[in-house]
């Protein structure tokens, strides 16, 4: 019986080395918080007392969770890509037909 | 007490890195969620979006700070420092900026570019924070209604004959005189937002102080109107009754107090025939609860529906704020607009159905009002009287629903009180409007048919169902149309022409009545009064072979007869025609058939058989029951 290439699969691989990794960079690339830098003008004057601490801390709290939950999108896509068959039958849903489809998503 | 110190430069910074996050959170989730196959849920805003929504509500806690800094750097150094005494909470820190803007509006004085910079980004705060909850009542109790006023004053002089001409000297005096008037218009928009948003605090004294300078109140309810806000009801009424008096029914009072033409520009705005009545009408309209306020006022409705020398035709715009008082809140979900809506039209049934006549601009909507309320038409036309203005709700104890009507029906739920002497003089008054006349017509059209439709489903069990309702609805019809004939008639052979003339408005789309429970004529009734006001009378006139009757009641007779055989042919009763026209299976209503149709009906109803000779013989006899007697007088 023939058998196609999993295009489904390649879309999976490519959500997770690609795009979501290139969506979280677009946010912040490096080490750290995506807010350090905002913090760090509030911090050396922009608004510094302790209200702005308190203000700062709670803002780092929320910001320092920014990049994990892209890790965990990675994580999720990488489950269900780890699931799929490199080649499905032929006429398969995820097979040669899958990126017309994907394509069209939306349209 | 603590010295808080910011760095503008910094913490302008700060707040565009926390709007960039913001933003670049939002887009690059988004985009990654719709470029992935499968669900990614710590992306969605459920999970990551909660954090940037949270993240975006800090933003007042960075900005008000900023802008309070922004404003106390008078030497523009980039430095600020503010005191505070609860830990810097925001609370504090508006109260602050609120102080600072009051203060600086108390302040202004313009004569430099400086100056006018410095009175830029105050504008441009007042704009900002004038929807705030908290700074424009702040502001505005820091000002006073005297300080308001005099900040406007202060404004318009900057432009003025009488101010400074420092604009003159600068390096282009072309783009800063323009400056200038950009500066007016953000500060005009800016005080007008605030006074609006803080008018929820005020008192009525407020509104009559604030109106005690016609020409700055002109200006703030121009922006108000162009802004489409309002002002809080107690706070406008007394606006209304200050400018009132003012005027003391003489309009043209405005163009001999604001002849200067100093007052005929402001920022954006012109007035060259300033008049502050327009201003506050063009606000009255704006919301449900400003109309009631004016029209909710017995001297303000008295005076802008009767009594005003309409030499400036305001008329027409109080039309409008009627209608949205009256006809718009008769029908809202809102039991407290429908009832005010009830009660101003009983007490304008009272004022302008006695010894006062209706202005020519509001004669559309008093007819819209009766043709809301016909239903209470119907239980006044043969003479009873409720004792007074007033409104009840329909349904309850005293006022039960007739005709099988009910809730469902979409009338008003709350009805007018009023009588049949005062509903008559009142017809008389806007008789000759064709607006009126056509809303009043359809309206007791659609509610005739309800009430024909009603009996001969009943027929059945109570066997004088069809002659009562036939004598009812022709007994209405012949007052109504006799009510509204237009002049002075004092013939009968006069009388009987006119009546013609206003039988003739009496047709409506009875095909379109829902009648699956109980009948709905609500929205009906509504869409034909917004037609006549809106479009002016363009209605389809009743049939040529209604109106081709011998005499001048025929008119109103045919359509009413057309109307009772149509409701026993869809009930299957006897009745004077055989083979009525069909169409899709139904039979035609009687504004959907041709005249040829029509004439072969009226005359096989000429002297019928049985019920339909009953139904045809008591609509002829019941038509003249309410009409007066027009002798030679």
């Amino acid at each position: 019986m023939a058998e196609e290439q999993n295009a489904y699969k390649g879309t999976l691989n490519n959500c997770k080395t690609s795009v979501i990794p290139n969506a979280r960079d677009a946010i912040y690339h490096g080490a750290g918080n995506p807010a350090d830098s905002l913090l760090s003008d509030l911090s050396s004057g922009g608004w510094a007392c302790d209200s702005a601490t308190e203000f700062s801390n709670t803002v780092r709290g929320k910001t320092g969770t920014i990049l994990g939950a892209f890790d965990d999108a990675v994580s999720v896509v990488n489950a269900a890509w780890s699931k799929e068959p490199d080649e499905v039958p032929e006429n398969d849903w995820r097979g040669n037909a899958w990126p017309k489809q994907w394509s069209m998503r939306n349209m | 007490m603590a010295d808080i110190k910011i760095d503008i430069k910094l913490l302008d910074s700060a707040l565009k890195k926390l709007d960039n996050l913001v933003s670049a959170v939002d887009s690059n989730r988004k985009s990654a969620s719709s470029n992935t196959p499968i669900s990614l849920p710590s992306l969605e805003d459920g999970d990551l979006g909660k954090t940037t929504k949270w993240l975006t509500e800090q933003k007042p806690e960075l900005q008000t700070r900023l802008d309070l800094a922004r404003l106390l750097d008078v030497d523009g150094d980039g430095q600020a420092s503010y005191k505070v005494e609860y830990g810097d909470q925001l609370w504090e820190v508006k109260r602050g900026l609120s102080d600072e803007m009051t203060k600086q509006l108390k302040d202004l004085d313009v004569n430099s570019v400086d100056d006018r910079k410095r009175a830029a980004l105050l504008a441009s705060l007042l704009n900002r924070y004038q929807n705030d909850p908290d700074i424009p009542w702040q502001v505005m109790n820091g000002l006073g209604p005297e300080g308001v006023t005099e900040v406007m004053n202060k404004l318009r002089n900057m432009t003025g004959q009488y101010g400074s001409q420092y604009w003159q000297n600068s390096d282009n005096p072309g783009d800063e005189h323009t400056a200038l008037i950009d500066l007016q218009e953000q500060m005009g928009k800016g005080l007008a937002g605030m006074f609006s948003s803080a008018s929820v605090y005020m008192d009525g004294d407020w509104g009559k102080k604030i109106a005690e300078d016609p020409w700055s109140a002109s200006v703030l309810m121009r922006y108000i109107d162009k802004s489409h806000k309002d002002i809080d009801p107690m706070v406008f009424e007394a606006m209304g009754t200050e400018l009132k008096d003012r005027e003391h029914n003489d309009p043209m009072i405005w163009s001999q107090i604001f002849n200067d033409p100093d007052y005929w520009n402001f920022g954006n705005e012109h007035f060259s025939e300033l008049n502050p009545m327009r201003e506050y009408l063009n606000v009255a309209d704006n919301s449900t609860r400003d109309a009631q306020a004016v029209m909710g006022n017995k001297d303000l409705m008295h005076y802008f529906t009767s009594e005003r020398q309409d030499y400036d035709d305001l008329s027409k715009q109080a039309g409008k704020v009627l209608s949205v008082a009256t006809i718009d809140a008769a029908y809202s979900d809102n039991y407290q607009y429908a009832m005010k809506a009830a009660e101003i039209s009983s007490n304008l049934v009272y004022d302008l159905g006695g010894k006062s006549n209706p202005l020519d601009g509001v004669k559309e909507e008093v007819g819209g009002i009766i043709a809301t309320y016909i239903a209470d038409v119907d239980r006044v036309y043969d003479g009873s009287a409720d004792g007074g203005a007033g409104y009840h709700l329909w349904g309850k104890d005293g006022s039960p629903y007739g005709n099988g009507l009910g809730e469902d029906s979409g009338i008003p739920r709350y009805g007018i009180n009023m009588d049949q002497a005062h509903l008559r003089d009142l017809l008389e008054n806007v008789g000759d409007n064709d607006a009126a006349k056509s809303s009043i017509g359809k309206a007791n059209t659609l509610l005739n048919q309800v009430r024909l439709d009603y009996a001969a489903a009943h027929q059945g069990e109570n066997g004088d169902s069809m002659r009562k309702a036939s004598h009812e609805a022709s007994a209405m019809t012949g007052f109504l149309t006799d009510s509204l004939i237009n002049g002075d008639i004092d013939s009968e052979r006069d009388a009987a022409e006119e009546r013609k003339k206003v039988a003739e408005f009496f047709t409506a789309p009875l095909d379109l009545i829902p009648t699956d429970k109980a009948p709905v004529i609500g929205d009906l009734i509504k869409g034909e009064v917004t037609d006549a006001i809106v479009d002016g009378y363009t209605a389809d006139k009743t049939q040529d072979a209604i109106g081709q009757g011998n005499d001048d009641k025929q008119t109103s007779t045919n359509q009413v007869k057309l109307q009772a055989l149509y409701s026993m042919e869809k009930n299957h009763l006897d009745n004077a025609v055989n083979d009525w026209p069909t169409e899709n299976g139904h039979p035609k209503s009687p504004d959907r058939l041709s005249n040829d149709e029509i004439r072969i009906i009226l005359e096989k109803s000429d002297n019928p058989p049985g019920l339909a000779g009953q139904v045809v013989d008591t609509i002829d006899a019941s038509w003249g029951e309410k009409a007066k007697s027009y002798g030679d007088n």
